[in-house]
C-alpha cells in the first residue's frame, strides 16, 4: 500500500465539496438525491458545487433513465480520490499538530 | 490553508456524515435472503439433470442479480463493492477468497456426489450450504462495512 502524500486542495476544502468527496470517497456510486439529502444543501446548491468538481476532474457525473425516470449518480474519479485522500491527511496533519500543542 | 481548529472541525463534519451514510447502507434482510435462495436455485437445479433446467436457473441467477442491485440501488441511493472501496477492503478481499476457496470445494463434492457417486439431490444439499453461506456473508460485509464507516477508518 502507498503512503499518501498530505497536499492541502483548495478545490475540495470549502465546506460543502469537502462533505460531498466525504460520501462519495465511501462508495463507488450516490445518486445524487442522496447527496443533496446528507450534505443537506439544495438541488441548486449542489449542482454549482458538482460542477466546480467536475471542472477540476474529481467528480464523474452519470445520468440514466429508469422506468422513464432519469436519474443522476455521482462518483469520484481516480484523481479525485487521490486528491481528497491527500487532504485529508494533510487536515490530519494539522491537527496534529493541535495535539502536540 | 486552514487552522488547527479548522481543519479538526473539518474532520469532525467528515466523521458525522459517514456516520449518517452508514444508517442508510444496509439492506433489508429479505436482499440477503434472496440472494441466497437465487444462489440456491442455481446450485440445487444442477440435480435435475436437464440442461434447459440448469440453464434456466443461471438466466434466473444473472437475471435476479440485476435486479438485487437496482433496487439496492433504489433504496440506499448508493452503490459500493466493498473489495474496491470504502473501510474493510482488505478484510472483505480475505473473506472473499476464502468463501470462493469454500463455494468451489463444495461444488466439486457436490458434483461428484450427484454426477460421479450418484447420490440423488447431493446438488441440492450443495445449494442450500452455498446459499445460505453467500446470504450470510453478504449481511456480514454490510455489517463489516458500515462498522468500518462508523468508526472512521
Amino acid at each position: 500500500m502507498t503512503a499518501v502524500v498530505p497536499q492541502f486542495d483548495g478545490v475540495i476544502h470549502p465546506p460543502p465539496r469537502l462533505q460531498i468527496c466525504g460520501l462519495l470517497a465511501a462508495v463507488d456510486s450516490m445518486e445524487f438525491a442522496a447527496v443533496r439529502d446528507t450534505v443537506g444543501v439544495s438541488d441548486s446548491v449542489l449542482s454549482k458545487h458538482v460542477k466546480q468538481l467536475e471542472e477540476a476532474g474529481y467528480v464523474r457525473v452519470g445520468k440514466a433513465t429508469i422506468a422513464s425516470r432519469q436519474r443522476t449518480s455521482l462518483s469520484l474519479t481516480k484523481p479525485g480520490r487521490a486528491a481528497f485522500a491527500a487532504h485529508v491527511a494533510e487536515l490530519r496533519r494539522i491537527t496534529a499538530g493541535l495535539d502536540g500543542g | 490553508m486552514t487552522d488547527p481548529q479548522d481543519a479538526s472541525a473539518r474532520l469532525a463534519g467528515l466523521a458525522v456524515d459517514r456516520a449518517v451514510l452508514a444508517d442508510r447502507l444496509v439492506q433489508p434482510r429479505w436482499w440477503d435472503v434472496t440472494l441466497g435462495l437465487l444462489l440456491f436455485g442455481f446450485v440445487s437445479s444442477c440435480s435435475a439433470h436437464r440442461t434447459w433446467v440448469i440453464v434456466a436457473a443461471a438466466v434466473l441467477l444473472f437475471a435476479g442479480i440485476a435486479v438485487l442491485k437496482a433496487v439496492y440501488q433504489r433504496i440506499t441511493g448508493t452503490w459500493w463493492d466493498a473489495r474496491t472501496v470504502g473501510p474493510v477492503q482488505e478484510q472483505v478481499r480475505r473473506a472473499m477468497r476464502w468463501w470462493l476457496v469454500g463455494y468451489l470445494t463444495v461444488l466439486v463434492l457436490g458434483c461428484a456426489a450427484e454426477y460421479l457417486l450418484d447420490v440423488p439431490g447431493a446438488m441440492v444439499v450443495a445449494g442450500a450450504v452455498l446459499g445460505l453461506t453467500a446470504a450470510l456473508l453478504s449481511r456480514w460485509v454490510t455489517r463489516a462495512y458500515v462498522a468500518g464507516l462508523r468508526a472512521g477508518r
